[in-house]
């Protein structure tokens, strides 16, 4: 306050303002440097997969749909990551050719990580545990089945920039909203938040309601109905 | 300062608060100590409920091969629906008052672990030690592990293998003594009138869902429209019923006939006279005695000793007249203790019904099978009596399976005190409960949906049933089965039962039950038969029921006690399941205060009042209660509700209320071996 | 009050007081399938959780002639809802097919007002946070999250179930809500693809569940037009989706406060047509 005071009172003190200035600034930078760049890092612990695991060998080598692992049950639930039993329907023995001295260093990666599932999880019948990059909250309830038939039944034909065309890869249908693993070859680390434990990549739910409350989802019957029901109990349990 | 106050302007502008508050807020959601959802496959298996009595056929939801659901299997003879006793089985796996692991007494009184290669050897050199001097008391009538308990009794020179009291029990007797070499069975399916007297046909007796599910088809919903001239339907069968309590089947019973705790043979003695009185015979050698005794009982006398309301009564009776298909369905209030005579009564008036092996009547099923070549009949087990046994036996050795005398047998007490004397005693059990807490060896067994069993026939079914009940689960605790373990033991010993495991007999009987394959049976099929035994050289026996039926001697001040019995509130062997306390309703239990029952009439003779604290006292054993007063039920009587006052198992069952068990006294029942315990009268006084 | 949302589809009960013995297996199933907490001292009724209550009633007259009924009660999803509009934080409404009355806990802020505002006591305040016995968690269904302490919970006609119910549909390739013959939408869950877990558990067949709205499902052919349902409080106006039926007068008159002098109404004399 003392200070202040001196700030209106005469031309002196204004100039000791000025400098004053400087200190602000610099903890105003302090502070943005630390909230934009060593907070995150601090709030989000980086947690890698138990072993090398690769989307794109999967995609792009054996031309595996996203369905061929990641299916629906019968009873409409999904099943997420597959189970180890999944797994290995393929991989009851190691599949990949043991690397000759002039394989790549990719090569043998790739061999090696197989090796390691086979030996480490399948024949010792051991459920992988898997990092999971979106993990449902408890309360709430997400339908795979209804956004595969309800979401597309529209956004497959309908023209406009939420137009997600022919589904020619079946995996645009999940890139809409799942990041396109197939195109890494290795996982991303899941970054888990230190206070909630959900990971960075699960969706706030402003992001659902990007859709669910999207003005142009509403029904013109006059009952504020809409396409993407945004009623409370539509997503949580 | 200036560099703070920059710092936190600067700060503002970074995700650093915002993204914290969010955060902390989800963070106050989700709690460590609150358990998160658990997600997989559903699976679903087939079982049937050995916890519940009443043969409750199940479908299990797994999730990830965890069991968490019960649900009704409504294609079998004896589903539709669930029991609030048996809907509660997946929790009971988790109940705090399981046995974990094999427990032996030790020297300083408490229970030091062992594993079950120590136990078993323990139990092999008692076994050896007390040879014929050991005795068996089973707490489920319905399993082969019978067979194996009675085939190793035998083959150590013992006969002493007893069934907890039951009304299975009373019925096997009554027939046996009647001539009739077989178990009654009654056919509700097909009955267009029945009468329950005493039996609590929706609650407790018999096989309740099949009976609930039976009355649900036999009685449309009340549908009724005067703009479009719609009448109410009649239900396709009426359910009359008699009892001292307006309990869960009085509820929908139309009518109710009140009548005295315990009279219920005298009231079929009487509606016997008021048959005989409409020319109606039964082909037995004796029938004119019974008409002699039966003359006794006129509509007056009937009405002066069970207090039903003459009217009412013979309203009842044309019903049943009339009736196409007329049963008659007598039992214990709280499904004990009722001893022979009533049921004997209750044949006598079926077969004046005409309705015996008739649709929709009393059934003679042929008696349940044995496949080991040693074991013991069914109605042989019956046949012995344990209530008067167990205060005057002195075996060396006492093996339990799945039994709780201590707590569920008249005057626990006094049971607690014959126990103590005997030198040793071994309890297979699921739970902690007030016997296996006196034992020197306890036995952790699977509950029925951790070990392979079966359920033949359970008392009140239609026709002979075989079911078998396949482990769905694995349990956490060390356990066993009962049979495998003895045959383990058997083995040991140089015994040859016939079978290494309890599945190899259940094999075989199935394979005597039409050539039924062991994993059809196990996927949920019962196997149903319905052959019946014709009723050759019936006796009704007069001279029994004359001496038997009679009415309890009561001080003049004193009330006659009328026990009576929730599914909800568990059995002596489980105790009330953690969720079920919730379904007391206000005013059940005022903290740890039971609650018992008289109509306001009887309160004001007595000079109480809704609320007072009450001494309900035997002459032997008194027990504290509050009175509420409930006009349900029978004038001079008051009602208690059976399944309190448990003081093992877990906090679920604990510190509430007492065990009227406490104020009966088994009495012998002159002339058929049994012991009763329905006719208790109490005196009751404001403590 | 904002204007009543009318929706194609109104999932509903008929529970038939004749039918029900107060047994208490559908308030079992009801915590085990919710995943309720259990509670060693039930008796203090004020502490304790229960979404479904069965109701002992009486018809007040003295031995002999007493004659006792029980009244299931789980959330009566009133169309004009007491508790969603008194709400400061929007946590329970009315918004969705089928009229369910949502309850979303995490946004609660424990207020009560609803409970207050409830005329049915459908609505339990979490006094405890819900803990089980040891390794009883392993028994919890994945369906229903759990709720901490100082939050308001209610019954959801087992609405994971509708959900459930829907997925099952969808990954058959069936459309969710048809055009029937009538003109109308319904739901294309067949009538026992959807039942809350007293419904299925209860042996007794006392509570018929399913789609108010849809003639053909049995809980409509019970209710319409029959003299011998009622709702409870019918006359608050809160146009509640559960129907009770019972032969009975004396049971149906404990439905309403009516005066002595006053006859027993039936749903379609109390509310009009049109609000």
């Amino acid at each position: 306050m003392e200070e202040n005071r001196h700030c209106t009172n005469g031309g002196k003190s204004r100039s000791k303002c000025a400098c004053g200035a400087v200190p602000f600034l610099a903890g105003a930078i302090v502070a943005l440097a630390f909230g934009w760049w060593v907070f995150p890092d601090m709030l989000f612990s980086k947690e890698a997969q138990p072993f090398f695991f690769s989307h794109g060998v999967h995609v792009n080598d054996v031309g595996a749909a996203c369905a061929d692992c990641h299916s629906f049950r019968e009873d409409g639930s999904f099943t997420g990551l597959p189970s180890l039993a999944a797994c290995a329907d393929c991989h009851a023995e190691v599949m990949t050719a043991e690397p000759g001295p002039d394989a790549t260093a990719e090569q043998r990666t790739r061999y090696e990580a197989e090796k390691a599932f086979v030996e480490g999880y399948v024949s010792q019948g051991k459920e992988v545990p898997w990092r999971a990059h979106q993990k449902q909250p408890d309360n709430v309830f997400f339908s795979h089945a209804a956004h595969f038939n309800k979401c597309f039944d529209c956004h497959l034909t309908m023209q406009g920039e939420l137009n997600l065309g022919k589904p020619d890869s079946p995996q645009k249908l999940c890139m809409t909203c799942h990041p396109s693993l197939e195109k890494l070859d290795k996982n991303p680390p899941v970054e888990l938040n230190a206070l909630t434990d959900y990971s960075r990549t699960t969706m706030k739910m402003w992001e659902c309601e990007k859709c669910h409350a999207h003005p142009g989802h509403f029904y013109n019957d006059g009952k504020g109905r809409t396409a993407a029901n945004n009623a409370c109990s539509t997503c949580h349990k | 300062m200036k560099f703070v106050a920059g710092a936190s302007a600067g700060i503002m502008a970074t995700p650093v608060p915002w993204k914290l508050l969010d955060d902390v807020s989800i963070w106050t959601q989700n709690w460590s100590w609150i358990p998160r959802n658990q997600y997989g496959e559903s699976t679903y298996a087939h079982a049937v409920s050995k916890m519940d009595p009443s043969g409750v056929p199940m479908r299990i939801r797994l999730v990830d091969g965890r069991p968490v659901r019960v649900l009704p299997v409504e294609d079998h003879p004896l589903g539709g629906g669930l029991t609030a006793l048996s809907v509660a089985e997946v929790q009971m796996l988790y109940s705090p008052g399981r046995v974990k692991r094999p427990l032996l007494r030790a020297a300083d009184g408490g229970f030091t672990e062992l594993d079950w290669p120590a136990a078993a050897k323990i139990l092999q050199e008692k076994l050896t030690e007390a040879g014929k001097n050991t005795a068996f008391i089973s707490g489920d009538e319905s399993s082969s592990t019978n067979e194996v308990l009675s085939a190793f009794a035998k083959g150590i020179g013992s006969d002493q293998v007893f069934f907890m009291p039951s009304e299975g029990q009373c019925a096997s007797v009554a027939a046996r003594l009647m001539g009739l070499e077989a178990q009654f069975g009654y056919d509700l399916e097909k009955s267009d009138y029945v009468l329950a007297i005493g039996a609590n046909l929706l609650e407790s007796w018999g096989t309740v869902v099949r009976n609930r599910r039976i009355f649900k088809e036999s009685h449309p919903h009340p549908v009724r429209s005067a703009a479009k001239g719609i009448k109410e339907a009649a239900p396709m069968a009426v359910l009359a019923y008699a009892g001292s309590v307006q309990n869960n089947t009085a509820a929908v019973a139309r009518p109710w006939l009140p009548i005295y705790p315990g009279s219920e043979g005298l009231l079929a003695l009487g509606i016997a006279n008021m048959l005989i009185a409409k020319g109606r015979v039964v082909d037995a050698a004796d029938f004119d005695a019974f008409k002699a005794l039966a003359a006794k009982f006129t509509p007056e006398e009937v009405a002066r000793l069970t207090g039903v309301d003459p009217k009412k009564l013979e309203a009842v009776v044309e019903g049943l007249l009339k009736a196409k298909a007329p049963l008659v369905v007598v039992g214990s209030e709280f499904g004990q203790g009722a001893g022979a005579a009533p049921l004997m009564a209750a044949f006598a008036v079926n077969a004046l019904l005409g309705n015996i092996n008739r649709p929709g009547g009393l059934v003679l099923m042929p008696p349940a099978q044995t496949a080991m070549p040693k074991a013991e009949a069914r109605s042989g087990m019956y046949a012995k009596d344990l209530a008067s046994w167990i205060g005057t036996a002195k075996p060396a050795l006492l093996v339990l399976h799945e039994a709780n005398p201590v707590y569920a047998l008249p005057d626990p007490e006094s049971v607690a005190a014959a126990l103590k004397n005997i030198p040793f005693k071994v309890s297979f059990s699921t739970f902690m409960d007030e016997s296996a807490a006196l034992c020197d060896l306890v036995l952790p067994i699977g509950m029925g949906i951790e070990r392979t069993d079966d359920m033949e026939s359970p008392y009140g079914c239609g026709g002979s049933v075989y079911c078998v009940t396949p482990a769905v689960v694995e349990a956490e605790q060390d356990v066993r089965s009962t049979a495998n373990a003895l045959l383990f033991v058997a083995r040991k010993m140089g015994m040859d039962l016939g079978f290494e495991t309890l599945m190899d007999l259940i094999k075989a009987k199935a394979q005597q039950y039409g050539k039924a394959k062991f994993d059809v049976l196990a996927s949920g099929k019962a196997l149903v038969d319905d052959r019946t035994v014709g009723p050759r050289g019936l006796k009704l026996r007069a001279d029994i029921l004359g001496k038997a039926l009679q009415p309890a001697a009561k001080a003049k001040d004193a009330l006659c006690l009328a026990p009576y019995a929730k599914l909800s509130m568990g059995t002596a062997k489980t105790g009330i399941p953690p969720y079920n306390n919730k379904t007391l309703r206000a005013g059940d239990l005022d903290g740890t205060a039971m609650t018992v029952l008289m109509n306001a009439a009887t309160a004001s003779k007595k000079g109480m009042a809704n609320g007072d604290r009450l001494l309900l006292d035997s002459g032997r054993r008194r027990i504290a209660a509050k009175l509420r007063v409930y006009e349900g039920v029978m004038n001079d009587t008051v009602a208690v509700c059976l399944g309190f006052g448990h003081t093992a198992l877990d906090e679920f069952s604990q510190n509430k209320g007492a065990n009227v068990m406490e104020l009966m006294t088994a009495a012998a029942e002159p002339g058929t071996g049994l012991s009763v315990w329905t006719g208790t009268a109490v005196a009751v006084s404001k403590a | 009050m904002s204007a009543k949302k009318e929706f194609s589809v109104k999932w509903g009960m008929a529970i038939d007081l004749d039918k029900c013995t107060g047994c208490g297996a559908c308030m079992v199933a009801c915590q085990a399938e919710n995943n309720l907490a259990p509670q060693a001292d039930a008796s203090n009724k004020r502490r304790v959780m229960n979404w479904l209550v069965v109701y002992e009633l009486s018809n007040g007259k003295a031995f002999p002639d007493h004659e006792v009924a029980y009244l299931p009660r789980p959330c009566q999803q009133c169309a004009e809802q007491p508790c969603a509009t008194v709400c400061p934080v929007v946590a329970t409404e009315r918004n969705e097919e089928g009229g369910i009355v949502s309850q979303v806990t995490p946004r609660c802020i424990g207020c009560r007002y609803c409970m207050a505002a409830c005329p049915y006591h459908a609505r339990y305040f979490n006094w405890f946070d819900p803990i089980w016995p040891k390794g009883m968690e392993k028994a919890l269904t994945p369906d229903v999250s759990m709720r901490p302490r100082g939050v308001v919970e209610k019954c959801t006609f087992c609405h994971h179930r509708f959900m459930q119910a829907k997925d099952v549909l969808r990954t058959k390739g069936i459309d969710v809500y048809t055009r029937a013959v009538d003109g109308k939408h319904h739901c294309a869950i067949p009538e026992n693809g959807y039942v809350t877990s007293c419904a299925e558990a209860c042996p007794n067949g006392a509570i018929v569940f399913g789609d108010l709205n849809n003639p053909a499902h049995k809980v409509y052919q019970l209710v319409t037009g029959n003299d011998n349902a009622f709702r409870l409080l019918e006359r608050l106006g809160t146009d509640t989706a559960v129907y009770y039926i019972s032969s009975r007068e004396w049971v149906r008159r404990l439905g309403d406060n009516y005066l002595p002098d006053e006859e027993t109404q039936k749903p379609q004399q109390i509310l009009p047509k049109k609000h």
